[in-house]
């Protein structure tokens, strides 16, 4: 005896039992959370708008990016100030080290500025945005560099005293030669 | 493996860090670098110290200035025990037997000394009996010989040969027949001793005094024929290329390099060997040669000897008696290869010391007017004094064009001239009227090394740098004060003068020296407390910081010098009696200056200039800039004396009125030689600024070298270590 096929079963048959279906639509029911509304829809409009939309997020994104990069010097010129304030103005070949490097690496950095922000450059969209960056990223630099002028200035390594050309000066010659006895 | 290897390195390290031993330290240079010739001077009464027979010492009355010297000999080696300067002239002495010396003063009155320690005591209860002319009863001199009689008078019992220069007999005591104590004199001032014990020379020695009172010196410079060498070398590249200049200097290098490596047979171990060897003293000789260190000091004494003595020890290598007591220049002529030496009298004497080891020959005795003043100048020319004014003598022609101005001073009178078209005229002259001029210097003439002094901030303060500048102190005889003048030597004009009048004591000398834009003097004042003090005066162009007033490298008339300077003046106290000073002298003025300074206890020490600054002020009134500047310390009027910079150690220095203080420079910049010449001789050695220019003796060479071929080694022995470890590491093996 066969047992009568129920109606629930007969139901997932048909595929078209959805449609007959009346009450409240899966349309107006929300999605579970997690799911997105655009996931399940694959109309081409969708995808359209997404696109539209994603655009701008990059050059946000990569303007974003490039001011982080550009405050970056500005970050490590408290810290700079406080290593140049340590150190001392004595002679010794440790200050006087450090010295030269605060001056000469961020000249390293501004010329190597390209390599810098490679990530972020060819976005045209970003470029006036990003140039602004590294034009601040430059004077970042600049300001450290004059933490480590002020610091070579303060050990008395920069010729810009009257002392220092001193030597270049001459005496007065006197025509007589004399002799006290 | 690898565990083994780096076992092995690390003991091979440590064998070679700790192989070598701890070389000599020679820090202590104590009778290294100084000498002292302890004088007596010429004796005038020789006795026993003591009536007790086991007291074996001399006593022995001399003359230092217009005082007596007391001394104590060793008997039996003729060493100097002891000095003691008295203040007061005795003509005779006497031992009392309770030891006590009783010495006689010029006006008869008597003074009293413990003969062993020399303390002053009090003696009345005493008969007086000279006591220094020997007893000469059982001596008799003739023809040279020396005949000693005994006791009866009736036989000779010795006959001695006398030297030439035979003088006296100092001493003579006879205890028994065959026993006795004789001392002899010569004229060239040796002392004789010798002690017979049974008609047999027991004990003898001889003391040296012919250098006793120096009156003039000069230094020869030892020839270095290496730097001839060099500048016929250098001067032949001048006349080439550069190309050919470079190619001639490599090839005489390599020349070089071969004469070193045959003087050394090729062989390495020789050379390592010649490394590390202690400098033979050909070696050090030649260093002291290129040093500018070993250089021959000749003095001339109140008696007429002139001696050739090396200045590293006081060794004396020649002497000559001239006869001329009243020398009062000795000048170094013709590149050193002549002497030249001037007496009051007119005499004058040119000696040939072109080799300076061997005795000189008289080339020429000359008598001239009688002379109050010799004065060397440049270029061997001599300004001679017969007059006012004196004459310019050369030994070569003098220029047409050639113009000097002289000052010239004497007690009373201030008078100037000028040399001209061959002829001298007198321009001006001042007369001091009832003061006298206690004290001359005349400004240094060398180049200034600096324009300005350098202050903290590193701005420039410009130093007065006016060559015609001369100082001099008068004051009357009284004492009570005195007056310092700066005065233009050509023109006359005053430039500054400063006066003291806070008790000055002119029993104690006033000394002066005038550095480049300073004067420093010396005197003893008695209010408000008795004192020593030092006085500075510095001269600037402007008391503002980077204000010249000067011009550059522009030819200036004295005539028309406008610039006067403004001057800073500080005073400092000095714990010591100063009795002389000096200025050091350095190659090329930069070492640091000093003052040398002898003191009346006999001790010379140095003070450096930036102690005796005039620009010193309390601590409250310095910012924090001044405080940067280079040896700047706040003003203390006191000037503590540092036992380091004490020249003399434990020696003391009797150098008796008038003496002699120079300085000469050696071709070390760091190192000036110091001397003090009169009536003992000391020289020494300064460093100013420290040895910047010499190794230590202590410098451990061995090591050095043993460590960077310690590590060579090991890096031999690693690399072909490494370079398999990389290898293994690219082809991934593992050990």
């Amino acid at each position: 005896m066969s047992q009568p096929v129920p109606e629930w079963v007969n139901n997932l048959c048909d595929p078209d039992y959805a449609k007959k279906l009346k009450g409240p639509l899966t349309k107006s029911v929300p999605s579970p959370p997690g799911c997105q509304k655009h996931a399940t829809s694959t109309g081409k409009q969708n995808r359209k708008d997404s696109q539209q939309k994603q655009k701008p997020d990059v050059s946000i994104l990569v303007i974003q990016k490039a001011w982080e990069i550009a405050f970056q010097p500005a970050r490590s010129i408290p810290m700079n100030m406080i290593v140049s304030y340590m150190s001392g103005s004595s002679l010794q070949i440790i200050s006087i080290m450090t010295a030269l490097m605060f001056v000469s690496n961020p000249i390293k950095s501004i010329v190597n500025i390209r390599r810098t922000f490679k990530p972020v450059l060819g976005n045209s969209e970003a470029q006036s945005q990003v140039v602004l960056a590294m034009v601040m990223f430059v004077v970042f630099q600049i300001v450290l560099m004059g933490i480590g002028v002020h610091k070579l200035n303060s050990m008395g390594l920069i010729p810009n005293k009257r002392s220092d050309w001193l030597f270049l000066e001459e005496a007065a010659v006197y025509r007589e030669k004399t002799y006290a006895f | 493996m690898s565990k083994i290897w780096s076992f092995l390195l690390y003991t091979a390290l440590l064998t070679v860090i700790n192989l070598p031993h701890v070389w000599a330290i020679f820090d202590d240079q104590v009778n290294n670098i100084d000498w002292q010739k302890s004088n007596i001077g010429r004796y005038k009464c020789v006795f026993p110290a003591s009536n007790d027979s086991s007291n074996d010492h001399f006593l022995i009355l001399s003359m230092i200035g217009d005082d007596s010297l007391l001394s104590w000999v060793d008997k039996t080696s003729g060493e100097l025990v002891d000095r003691l300067p008295l203040n007061f002239h005795a003509t005779d002495a006497m031992l009392t037997e309770d030891n006590i010396v009783v010495l006689q003063t010029a006006d008869n009155a008597y003074k009293a000394f413990d003969s062993v320690d020399g303390f002053e005591v009090h003696k009345t209860n005493f008969v007086f009996e000279p006591n220094c002319i020997p007893d000469m009863s059982l001596i008799q001199v003739r023809d040279g010989k020396m005949k000693i009689l005994d006791e009866a008078k009736q036989f000779v019992i010795s006959i001695q040969e006398l030297p030439q220069a035979f003088n006296r007999v100092e001493y003579f005591n006879s205890s028994e027949d065959g026993n006795y104590e004789l001392m002899i004199s010569t004229n060239d001032g040796l002392y004789n001793f010798s002690k017979f014990e049974n008609h047999i020379l027991a004990e003898t020695w001889v003391r040296d005094e012919s250098l006793t009172n120096i009156i003039a010196s000069t230094f020869i410079s030892a020839k270095d024929p290496t730097i001839s060498k060099i500048y016929a070398e250098v001067s032949q590249e001048d006349s080439m290329t550069i190309l050919e200049a470079y190619k001639f200097r490599v090839n005489q290098t390599l020349l070089r390099l071969k004469e070193y490596l045959m003087a050394h047979k090729f062989s390495v171990g020789n050379i390592v060997k010649n490394l590390f060897e202690e400098d033979d003293e050909a070696t050090i000789l030649q260093k002291d040669v290129n040093f500018g260190l070993l250089k021959f000091l000749i003095v001339a004494t109140d008696r007429g000897t002139i001696a050739n003595l090396d200045i590293r020890t006081g060794k004396k290598i020649w002497s000559i008696e001239t006869g001329l007591t009243d020398i009062i220049t000795i000048q170094a002529v013709m590149m050193d290869t002549e002497i030249e030496v001037y007496c009051k009298s007119g005499t004058s004497l040119i000696l040939e010391v072109s080799a300076i080891q061997r005795e000189p020959f008289l080339l020429q005795r000359t008598q001239g007017p009688s002379l109050l003043k010799a004065e060397p100048l440049e270029n061997g020319y001599i300004y001679l004094e017969t007059d006012d004014p004196g004459i310019l003598m050369s030994r070569t022609d003098i220029p047409a064009d050639k113009e000097f101005y002289f000052l010239n001073h004497n007690k009373t009178y201030l008078g100037a001239s000028v040399f001209k078209n061959n002829s001298i005229e007198k321009t001006w002259g001042l007369q001091m009227g009832d003061e006298q001029i206690l004290s001359f210097a005349f400004r240094e003439q060398d180049l200034s090394v600096s324009l300005g002094n350098i202050l903290g901030d590193r701005s420039v303060l410009y130093k007065y740098l006016y060559p015609h500048l001369a100082a001099y102190v008068t004051g009357k005889d009284v004492g009570g004060a005195f007056t310092l003048r700066i005065v233009d030597t050509v023109t006359g004009e005053l430039v500054y003068s400063v006066a003291h009048d806070d008790g000055i004591d002119l029993r104690v000398p006033i000394n002066l020296v005038f550095g480049e834009n300073w004067v420093i003097y010396t005197y003893f004042s008695t209010k408000p407390v008795p004192e020593q003090k030092i006085g500075v005066i510095e001269l600037y162009e402007s008391l503002a910081p980077n204000e010249r007033y000067s011009t550059s490298a522009v030819e200036v008339d004295a005539f028309s010098n406008e610039l006067k300077p403004k001057v800073l003046q500080n005073a400092y106290l000095y714990p010591e009696v100063i009795k002389n000073m000096a200025l050091t002298k350095t190659k090329f003025g930069i070492t640091i200056r000093s003052v040398v300074l002898e003191l009346e206890n006999g001790q010379i020490t140095y003070l450096p200039k930036f102690i005796l600054s005039a620009r010193r002020v309390a601590e409250s009134q310095m910012s924090a800039s001044d405080k940067k500047e280079f040896m700047m310390s706040p003003y203390v009027s006191a000037i503590p004396i540092s036992d380091y910079t004490i020249l003399t150690h434990h020696r003391r220095i009797l150098s008796g009125p008038n003496s002699l203080l120079t300085s000469v420079a050696t071709n070390l910049e760091s190192t000036s030689l110091v001397c003090s010449l009169g009536h003992d001789l000391y020289c020494s050695r300064v460093y100013p600024s420290s040895q910047f220019d010499q190794l230590k003796p202590s410098f451990q060479k061995f090591q050095l070298l043993s460590t960077i071929a310690g590590l060579l080694l090991i890096c031999f022995f690693i690399r072909p270590i490494v370079d398999t470890k990389k290898l293994k590491t690219q082809w991934l093996v593992k050990h």
